[in-house]
């Protein structure tokens, strides 16, 4: 169902149960809300940070990530004006004009049905008077749909790119309190790694199976448990070689990034289909 | 009991919501009108001006609490344990005093008090249901 949500704009609604998700295709097409049961799991004290830099609640990582990826530095002046991100960017010492890639910046094309959301997005596509291309320094095409399950939010990636791409999710969720948070994960060797985020955390993984081809990185708050399931093992196009998990100091969120490359070594793989399953429960629940 | 469980998930929402609605009204109530208040469930004055006027300022702080809650999506352990704490507690006070003031209490005020206490006996019952299936 699509609802005018302010400041997002237009957003579809999805919601199975006890679970709710808004998108948002004209901002990046990112998560704006995701709730269970009355509570919401992404940190919306970034509200302002994700307006400003989409530093906040739940953008998308593609066609590249970091500072990875092509940067039109003869053009950035002249950006400046049409993407007011930029300067706060600079504001914070970023100087890629598209951190984290382009896709959280723009406006998606999206299709709807009864329990998904489509967004498109094509190198062709014109925004702000650029082609996407120019922009990202690469042709690509973009295809990411958000389908609602009984007991979870699915996020399906269809990414191909002219030159090695990067997608991901990069959602701010909520440790409601830092001191009783964890999460838990399986690395590479099969063993299950505790983490207490009491204090700030930043670091990347190269995560293990947990069952079949998948692996599982459980977050564990007061209020709610939110399991992030995607696959690790079989077709290269298919799988998160990495997992980003980020919690600065004094912060009260937490960030889970299935990625589809490792960071640091460089985007190999021109094509991504994989799928990311969150899954929303409460702690009592078994 | 896992319908029990169910059915306190799917109604914990639309009652929250109803019980700020019925806060707020009960704020503006004992704020605004304290001597109809007064009349309508006592058959004399037992309180002070002032403590229908608290007692309104109270309800009508936790219905903006509860309104506030909900938009911001906030129902999580430490809401629904207060919400629990702010069900039974005056559940329990009027209860007592039910017992204790049945000759100074209207008819009227006497059915109207009973069900507002059975109502937050019910609503402790449902956040406390909530709180056992969602978080132990």
């Amino acid at each position: 169902m699509w609802i005018e949500k302010k400041p997002f704009g237009s957003c579809f609604e999805l919601s199975s149960g006890s679970i709710r998700a808004l998108v948002a295709p004209e901002m990046g097409m990112s998560l704006a809300s995701f709730t269970i049961g009355g509570i919401q799991i992404l940190d919306t004290s970034r509200l302002k940070d994700f307006l400003l830099t989409r530093k906040g609640l739940g953008p998308l990582i593609l066609p590249h990530f970091n500072c990875e990826g092509f940067s039109p530095e003869d053009k950035i002046e002249e950006l400046k004006e049409k993407f007011p991100h930029i300067e706060e960017l600079e504001k914070i010492g970023v100087d890629h004009p598209f951190q984290h890639g382009l896709g959280r910046y723009v406006s998606w094309y999206a299709e709807e049905s009864e329990d998904s959301i489509t967004g498109f997005l094509t190198g062709d596509m014109q925004y702000m008077g650029y082609k996407l291309k120019t922009l990202a320094g690469f042709d690509f095409e973009a295809r990411v749909s958000f389908r609602i399950a009984p007991d979870s939010l699915i996020v399906a990636f269809d990414v191909t790119g002219e030159k090695p791409i990067a997608t991901g999710i990069h959602y701010y969720y909520d440790l409601v309190d830092r001191n009783s948070a964890e999460i838990e994960l399986t690395e590479r060797d099969g063993s299950t790694r505790k983490i207490k985020l009491d204090r700030p955390y930043d670091d990347t993984f190269h995560p293990g199976s947990r069952f079949g081809d998948y692996t599982n990185c459980s977050l564990k708050t007061r209020n709610y448990r939110l399991d992030t399931v995607f696959k690790v093992k079989g077709k290269p196009e298919e799988i998160f070689e990495s997992l980003v998990i980020f919690s600065p100091e004094e912060s009260g969120f937490i960030c889970i990034e299935p990625l589809s490359y490792y960071p640091g070594k460089g985007p190999t793989k021109t094509q991504n289909s994989g799928v990311i399953m969150l899954r929303p429960t409460f702690p009592g629940y078994r | 009991m896992k319908g029990m469980y169910d059915l306190a998930n799917r109604l914990m929402k639309p009652v929250f919501s109803f019980d700020s609605a019925l806060n707020l009204f009960l704020g503006l109530f004992f704020l605004f009108m304290p001597e109809r208040a007064s009349s309508f469930l006592l058959k004399e004055s037992l309180f002070p001006r002032y403590a229908w006027v608290i007692l309104g300022a109270g309800f009508l702080y936790f219905g903006y609490w509860q309104i506030r809650t909900i938009i911001r999506d906030k129902l999580g352990r430490g809401a629904v344990t207060f919400s629990f704490f702010m069900a039974i507690v005056p559940a329990v006070i009027l209860a007592i005093l039910l017992f204790l003031l049945y000759e100074k209490i209207s008819k009227i005020g006497f059915i109207v008090l009973l069900a507002g206490d059975i109502y937050m006996f019910l609503l402790s019952l449902l956040y406390g249901a909530i709180l056992k299936d969602r978080w132990e």
